[in-house]
């Protein structure tokens, strides 16, 4: 409740100060993104309550008004804890995908599809493995800095890591928080 | 022994779990890996190898999923040919199975079900006292039932062997990191003999041992089911559950008389596989599982005052509280605890798996 109060809050906060922005691109803006991800908890039934994983990423594409498409790439790194506590390089993600921008740009909600490939040699299957890969961003804010520099905030997405669909499947089904710095070339 | 606890992560999982859920724990895996360190001694430094040979399992995927473990447990396996590496991950998935059965550490649905099931054969599974165990007859009847589960666990051994050695193999469910739930093929004389030494094993971290007999004998067994429910009375219950007997690096004393117990059960095994073990087994329950009568508070346990001291310096009222030093406080508002506790998981984690380590340690 309370974390539903504060991303109202920061919606509006975000909206207002978005929508004093002059709307002065009527071209093609190329934004250059940079993110940090973390995802701590899993939903699913007979898994662990533990999904943790974090990585860091990138997007880049051409954007016109409040429409963009963007390739993105990532590293996903995941947190093992069943016999000992490591780290291991989970996977590198790369898609591509489309987003939309409302509330005077101070929102947005991004979809993203495309290859994950995995990044280690896991239990079962070795490093190199290609699957799916989909990103979901119901949400997200965005805080200009500058006129080219944004702090966004996608506070839950719905991502879905599957570098192994065959035989026994590699799924991680990840409901990250995000935060990237976007800086408009 | 793999790895180090993951104690943030636990810490994280009941920060963030319902308030409902804070009694509950997912144990072993956060914690030093007593059962497999033991285990794993026996067969590489005593060379208690099980009687009898699988047939290893068509394809890959086993072999792989062996040379996983023993690089996640740090042993260099080398040494080892693939039916060896079978055998040796039969009888680890095996000894973790009671604790897990094949779900997750951290699955906390299955841990409430699991950890906290008052059952009498559950307890004595676990070489616990149950809630039936009470007054002076408590230890010898809860001992008679941990002797009884080791019986029955051996039996599962015993028919395992009479299977025709292409039929010895069986299927079991088994957790592993990211993939959830999977089904392997597993030995199952070994797997099954890995469930009796968990048994057994037990008996070393959850009852007070003699001295005067080398610790081949039970003084007291401890009690986790009633302190956790809260009716608890150490005069008729006996002493509560030890956390600090729980971690095998609190006395290398007591590990290697556990390392003694594992070998001779493990020696059983062709007595095993011929169906005419009653009698060994019998003779080994005088061995290792009888008790020294008449032991109490008043006598000081039989001059077993320094394992109840150290029984004693970290009791567990409950499972959570063996792990947590959350337990006892009121949880966090919110799940804020849980990403600042990830943070310091994450900076105490190892660095990646391309480390490779080496067992046994000197």
């Amino acid at each position: 409740m309370q974390h539903a109060a504060l991303a109202i809050l920061l919606s509006l906060w975000s909206a207002e100060t978005a929508c004093a922005m002059p709307n002065s691109e009527s071209g093609i803006a190329w934004p250059v993104q940079g993110e940090l991800h973390l995802s701590v908890l899993s939903d699913l039934a007979d898994r662990s309550a533990l999904a943790g994983s974090f990585g860091y990423a990138a997007r880049f594409g051409p954007r016109w008004a409040n429409w963009g498409i963007f390739a993105h790439v990532e590293h996903d790194l995941w947190l093992a804890t069943e016999f000992e506590s490591d780290v291991v390089a989970g996977a590198v993600n790369l898609a591509i995908g489309g987003e939309h921008l409302y509330y005077g740009r101070g929102v947005r909600t991004s979809l993203a599809l495309g290859a994950s490939i995995l990044a280690y040699d896991a239990a079962l299957d070795k490093a190199g493995n290609v699957g799916l890969f989909v990103d979901f961003r119901p949400v997200g804010l965005r805080f200009p800095l500058t006129h080219a520099l944004s702090l966004g905030l996608d506070p839950l997405t719905l991502t879905i890591v599957a570098p192994v669909l065959t035989g026994v499947a590699l799924v991680q089904v990840e409901y990250r928080t995000a935060v990237y710095l976007e800086v408009s070339l | 022994m793999i790895g180090h606890p993951f104690g943030g992560l636990l810490v994280m999982a009941v920060a963030l779990s319902p308030a409902s859920a804070l009694a509950y724990s997912t144990a072993s895996a956060f914690r030093e890996g007593c059962h497999e360190t033991i285990v794993s001694g026996a067969l590489l430094k005593h060379d208690a190898w099980p009687a009898g040979t699988p047939e290893l399992p068509e394809g890959q995927r086993v072999r792989d999923l062996a040379e996983y473990l023993l690089d996640t447990y740090g042993i260099d396996g080398r040494s080892l040919d693939d039916t060896r590496r079978f055998v040796w991950m039969s009888l680890i998935v095996g000894v973790r199975d009671p604790d897990g059965e094949g779900y997750s550490v951290a699955d906390l649905e299955h841990a409430r079900a699991h950890r906290l099931d008052p059952r009498d054969e559950t307890q004595h599974a676990h070489a616990l006292r149950a809630s039936v165990d009470d007054g002076p007859e408590g230890d010898a009847n809860a001992l008679e039932g941990v002797r009884q589960a080791l019986r029955a666990e051996l039996q599962a051994v015993a028919r395992a062997y009479a299977h025709a050695p292409r039929e010895q193999n069986e299927s079991v469910f088994i957790y592993l990191d990211f993939y959830g739930r999977v089904s392997i093929p597993v030995w199952g004389p070994a797997f099954r003999l890995g469930r009796a030494l968990h048994v057994l094993q037990d008996s070393f971290s959850h009852c007070i041992r003699s001295d005067e007999y080398e610790l081949r004998r039970v003084v007291a067994v401890l009690n986790l089911v009633d302190p956790t429910f809260g009716d608890y009375d150490e005069t008729r219950d006996g002493l509560p559950h030890s956390r600090s007997l729980d971690d095998c690096s609190q006395s290398e004393e007591l590990q290697r008389a556990a390392m003694a117990a594992t070998v001779d059960l493990l020696s059983l095994s062709a007595a095993l596989r011929r169906g005419q073990a009653s009698e060994e087994i019998s003779s080994f329950f005088g061995r290792w599982l009888q008790l020294q009568p008449s032991c109490s508070r008043t006598n000081g346990f039989c001059g077993n005052e320094r394992w109840v001291e150290l029984a004693t310096q970290d009791t567990a009222a409950n499972p959570v509280s063996c792990q947590l030093t959350l337990a006892g406080r009121r949880r966090p508002p919110n799940g804020l605890w849980g990403w600042l506790l990830l943070a310091a998981a994450m900076a105490r984690a190892p660095k990646f798996r391309a480390r490779r380590r080496t067992w046994p340690r000197e």
